[in-house]
């Protein structure tokens, strides 16, 4: 009992020691002028990630909701990973096809870690 | 056998009566809808299954789309001039139908190849499984709805 118990300490330990730090970052996005080209229109975005740290690596999770010509609504979402440093702003283009409508969109903070010093 | 007569004379006024191009887009819209969410109960993805399929998944299916838009303009064009089909347009109506088909079958290898690096076996298979069992109700919907071709009257 006393080695079971010991083994789960250890367990506990190296895993609390494994997982990084983690930090806490914002996502802000606003719709931008449509990138309009013959074969599809890129749906632009100015997407704004805070967080209090110097230096983080954040990953945003995008979600569109998309109705096809066919009349099929997909829900797909994309990972992002950044490098961020306070007030910096990105730039996300999601193209869409003739005929496809974008319903939704949504970004995310999916995870925080600051950048190792 | 008197169930079955019973089902074919029920379906016999849908099969004759000529859709609108309303009536065929409406319907593809309808049966289409729900495709992913069908698509997803079956796979049962993980998350990084799910990352990696999704997107991949989408640009399949707008591929796909616009080869169901032409089916759909094919079909309008034909319940058109059903009634008064010349040989020239009959011919290029059939061969405009096999070339979707034999487009159909190139952009489902093409991405069955990227689906192969994403999915187990197993799931790959369930996949497309799934994709059949879906465009064969949807083929038989719209089979069910377009009348045979006639020869103009007096032909």
């Amino acid at each position: 009992m006393k080695a079971a118990l010991f083994g789960l300490f250890l367990t506990a330990t190296s895993w609390a020691a494994a997982a990084p730090a983690t930090c806490t970052a914002d996502v802000h996005a606003t719709e931008r002028t449509d990138d309009a080209r013959d074969e599809s229109v890129g749906k632009v975005f100015a997407v704004q990630i805070d967080t209090r740290e110097s230096c983080a690596m954040v990953d945003v999770d995008f979600t569109a909701t998309e109705r096809l010509s066919d009349g099929e609504e997909i829900k797909v979402r994309r990972r992002g990973s950044r490098k961020v440093k306070p007030g910096t702003t990105y730039k996300v283009t999601y193209r869409v096809g003739p005929g496809s409508t974008l319903l939704d969109t949504e970004f995310k903070v999916a995870r925080c870690v600051p950048c190792a010093e | 056998m008197k169930a079955m007569l019973l089902s074919l004379l029920i379906a016999g006024p849908a099969w004759a009566a000529l859709p609108g191009p309303t009536d065929t887009h409406a319907m593809r819209a309808e049966l289409q809808k729900q495709r992913q969410d069908i698509v997803a109960g079956v796979l049962d993805l993980t998350d990084d299954e799910a990352l990696a399929f999704w997107p991949s998944y989408r640009d399949y299916r707008v591929e796909m789309a616009r080869l169901g838009d032409r089916t759909v303009k094919l079909i309008d064009e034909f319940v058109a001039s059903s009634d008064k089909l010349t040989d020239a347009q009959a011919g290029r109506m059939v061969d405009e139908h096999l070339a979707i088909q034999a487009e159909r079958v190139a952009v489902r290898q093409r991405h069955v190849k990227v689906f192969r690096k994403i999915l187990p076996a197993t799931k790959l298979a369930r996949f497309v499984q799934i994709e059949n069992k879906l465009d064969a109700t949807i083929d038989q919907e719209l089979a069910m709805a377009i009348p045979l071709a006639m020869e103009p009257a007096g032909k």
